[in-house]
C-alpha cells in the first residue's frame, strides 16, 4: 500500500466520522430550535 | 483523482451523512418526546383526541427528520467519495436501532411506572429489524458494500507515435485492397518503349559478356519490365 491509498483511507475515514459527528450535534441544535 | 473533484466530493460525502445523521437524531429525540408522554399523542384537525395533544412543533420534527434525512442518504450514496467507508447502508440499522433503543428504556421504565411490556415487544422486533441483516447479509456482502478501495486512474491510452495501431493497419491493409490504380497512372508510369529496349539490349550484352550472372540478368529484365516485386514498401 503505498502512501496515498493509505493517505486517503485514513481522510476518508476522518472527514465521514466528523460528519456524523456534526450531523448528530446539528440534529440536537435542529430539536432544540424547533421544540424552543 | 483530481484535487478539484476531491474536494467536490469530499464537500458533498460530509453534507449527506451529516444530513442523515441530523434526520436520525432528530426522529431519536423526537420519538423519546412522544414515548415520554405515554406514547401517543394527537392534536390538529377536527376530531377529539382520547390522548394529549403532541408536545409543539414535533410532527414537524419527525417529518424532517424522516425526510431530510432519507433525502440526505440518498444524496450521500450517489454523490459521495468513491473510495473508502461506503456508509449509503448505515442509517437504516441506526434508526431501527436508536427507535429499539427508546423502547427498551421507556419499556423498562414507563412514565406511568411498571413495565411497558408493548413497548419492550417493540424494542425486540425493532432489533431484529436493526440487527437481522447485519448477521443475514453476511460477512461477504458488507465486506463489498461498506469499503471501497481508491483506485487509482486509468492509465491514458496513448497512441503510438511512429507506426500505427493494429486497428489502423488493418483499416489501411483494407483500402490497400481496393485500390486498384486507374489506367491513366498506370500508363504515365510506365517506361518509354525505346528507352526499355535500349536497356534491354545493354542488359543483354552485359550478360552475354559474362559481367552478369544468370540470377543477375534475370533480375534484371524483370525489374525493367516492371514484373518484380518493389522493394521498400
Amino acid at each position: 500500500m503505498n502512501r496515498t491509498t493509505a493517505g486517503l483511507k485514513i481522510y476518508s475515514l476522518v472527514l465521514q466520522a466528523a460528519a456524523i459527528l456534526c450531523g448528530v450535534a446539528l440534529g440536537v441544535l435542529a430539536y432544540r430550535w424547533i421544540t424552543g | 483523482m483530481p484535487l478539484p473533484l476531491l474536494i467536490r466530493r469530499s464537500v458533498y460525502t460530509f453534507i449527506g451523512l451529516a444530513g442523515a445523521f441530523a434526520g436520525l437524531t432528530m426522529l431519536f429525540l423526537a420519538s423519546r418526546l412522544v414515548l415520554a408522554m405515554g406514547g401517543r399523542c394527537g392534536s390538529g384537525g377536527t376530531g377529539a383526541y382520547p390522548y394529549p395533544p403532541c408536545p409543539e412543533h414535533v410532527p414537524e420534527l419527525a417529518l424532517l427528520g424522516l425526510f431530510g434525512g432519507a433525502a440526505c442518504t440518498i444524496f450521500y450514496a450517489v454523490k459521495s467519495l468513491k473510495f473508502g467507508a461506503r456508509l449509503s447502508l448505515l442509517p437504516v440499522p441506526v434508526l431501527f436501532l436508536s427507535m429499539a433503543w427508546n423502547f427498551f428504556e421507556f419499556g423498562f421504565d414507563p412514565p406511568g411506572g411498571g413495565l411497558g411490556i408493548g413497548w419492550l415487544i417493540c424494542g425486540v422486533v425493532f432489533v431484529v429489524m436493526g440487527a437481522g441483516p447485519l448477521f443475514m447479509l453476511g460477512k461477504a456482502f458488507w465486506r463489498e458494500n461498506l469499503w471501497a478501495d481508491w483506485q487509482p486512474p486509468a492509465e491514458p491510452t496513448l497512441r503510438p507515435l511512429a507506426g500505427l495501431t493494429p486497428l489502423e493497419n488493418a483499416a489501411r491493409a483494407r483500402t490497400r485492397a481496393l485500390n486498384v490504380p486507374d489506367a491513366g497512372a498506370a500508363q504515365a508510369a510506365a517506361p518509354d518503349p525505346a528507352e526499355l529496349a535500349s536497356a534491354l539490349e545493354r542488359v543483354s550484352q552485359l550478360h552475354a559478356a559474362g559481367k552478369l550472372t544468370d540470377a543477375e540478368y534475370t533480375a534484371a529484365k524483370l525489374r525493367l519490365l516492371g514484373l518484380a516485386p518493389e522493394e521498400g514498401r
